[in-house]
């Protein structure tokens, strides 16, 4: 069922990674619990990887020409379960 | 008790798991002892009554209490309530190695779990740092931060880095995914895209290892809590214990927990535990009915559902690899074209 697009490292995954490092440690060192629990930190990174890894893929997609083929793996037309 | 350990020793138990076993099994085992436990251990306040243990530490692992979700007898409990309710092999596999996990890595505090329960009640302990629950979340979170605690953690999480090929997106496609159902539950019924199911894997990775960085921060600059590297630290706060029998007591508690909870083991497997295990299909993504396994390429004939080496060596009944607990038909039937 791997398809390529789902193990290929794209710009937007890497953003995505980025920003929820930076808000789980900048923010949980500032609002500790707020963040900080096993339920809202996993949510917190999940939500960083999906969104900024959508924006950026987007953005990234524009400029190089590739809006299309990196949307399809966003919106799980690839890799199905075939 | 451990704070980021719990997280990141899932991915590595997972990874070194010889057999299929269902990697968010191992994961909410890994939680479970705690996820019913840590907020009254702490305290809490509801409609003006306020719920706090006179010692958490008793309270947390000791017993009376609920110190018997710290052991592995407990674990093996868990472990036959799924097989008999859920029928799966991979979550009651996992569910019992995670369990364990947790218990094993709650000795290294000051106050240890009781690992031969219910043959004795003798605490199992490093030391190595000071269970501090006591003080609350907060003081907690200093103290353990500010101690071998944070090296505990850091082990962990480098661990976690040596074993990198359990982090990487083929490994969950390959591995993760085609032994739990759960995972095509969630991209079919809640339509969510690879980047959404390996995010969800990674979540709690991501989780546990910047909260090491992030409750240190907190600690070395909101709490000003010195950092102390002794053994049983940090010297700064109240530290709880537990009694420590002579060395003879010690040594025929733990042979009688120990033989007891082995024969007790093996009697429950005769029993109850092989005769479930055995009446419960492993799980594989694939339903072909009628169609001979080696034509199916189904698990049997050395290939897996997903074109991996299956390690079950297949379904057991030619031509006929059986629903898993909770999978629709109709889904099955889709994946196997």
């Amino acid at each position: 069922m791997k398809s390529r697009s789902a193990t290929r490292t794209r710009a937007g995954d890497v953003a995505g990674y980025l920003v929820a490092v930076v808000i789980l440690v900048a923010g949980g060192a500032v609002f500790t619990r707020n963040i900080l629990t096993f339920n809202r930190g996993p949510a917190v990174a999940v939500a960083a990887i999906v969104l900024t890894g959508w924006v950026v893929d987007r953005v990234w997609g524009r400029r190089t020409g590739r809006d299309e083929e990196d949307r399809a793996g966003l919106d799980g037309r690839e890799g199905q379960d075939t | 008790m451990s704070w980021a350990a719990h997280e990141l020793e899932s991915y590595i138990l997972h990874g070194h798991t010889k057999t299929k076993v269902s990697y968010l099994a191992i994961l909410l085992g890994c939680f479970l002892p705690d996820m019913g436990t840590k907020g009254t251990v702490y305290g809490f306040s509801i409609f003006g009554y306020s719920f706090k243990p006179e010692h958490a530490w008793d309270y947390h692992r000791g017993w009376p209490g609920v110190g018997f979700t710290h052991t592995p007898m407990w674990g093996v409990v868990l472990a036959l309530l799924v097989l008999w309710l859920f029928k799966s092999r991979e979550w009651a596999l996992g569910l019992l190695i995670g369990q364990w996990a947790h218990a094993l890595t709650d000795c290294f505090d000051s106050v240890g779990v009781m690992l031969f329960f219910p043959f004795t009640t003798q605490h199992y302990s490093t030391g190595m740092w000071a269970y501090a629950a006591q003080e609350g979340r907060y003081g907690d979170a200093a103290a353990y931060y500010g101690s071998l605690g944070l090296a505990w953690d850091l082990f962990w999480l480098a661990m976690l880095l040596l074993n990198w090929r359990t982090l990487r997106p083929s490994y969950f496609f390959d591995k993760v995914y085609p032994a739990d159902p759960a995972w095509g539950w969630m991209r079919r019924r809640l339509r969510m895209s690879d980047r959404f199911l390996v995010a969800l894997y990674h979540a709690y990775f991501l989780y546990g290892a910047c909260r090491i960085f992030a409750w240190t921060i907190w600690a070395q600059t909101s709490e000003d809590a010195p950092m102390d590297w002794t053994w049983g630290g940090p010297y700064w706060v109240d530290k709880a214990t537990v009694d420590h029998p002579s060395a003879l007591e010690f040594a025929s508690n733990t042979l009688l927990g120990l033989t007891g909870l082995l024969v007790l083991c093996w009697v429950t497997w005769l029993a109850v535990g092989r005769r479930l295990w055995w009446r419960t299909p492993p799980f594989t993504q694939v339903e072909v009915v009628g169609v001979p396994a080696v034509e199916a390429g189904l698990p049997g004939d050395g290939a897996g559902p997903d074109g991996g080496a299956d390690q079950d060596g297949g379904a057991g009944v030619e031509g006929v690899v059986p629903l898993a607990a909770g999978e629709a038909p109709g889904a099955k039937a889709q994946s196997a074209t």
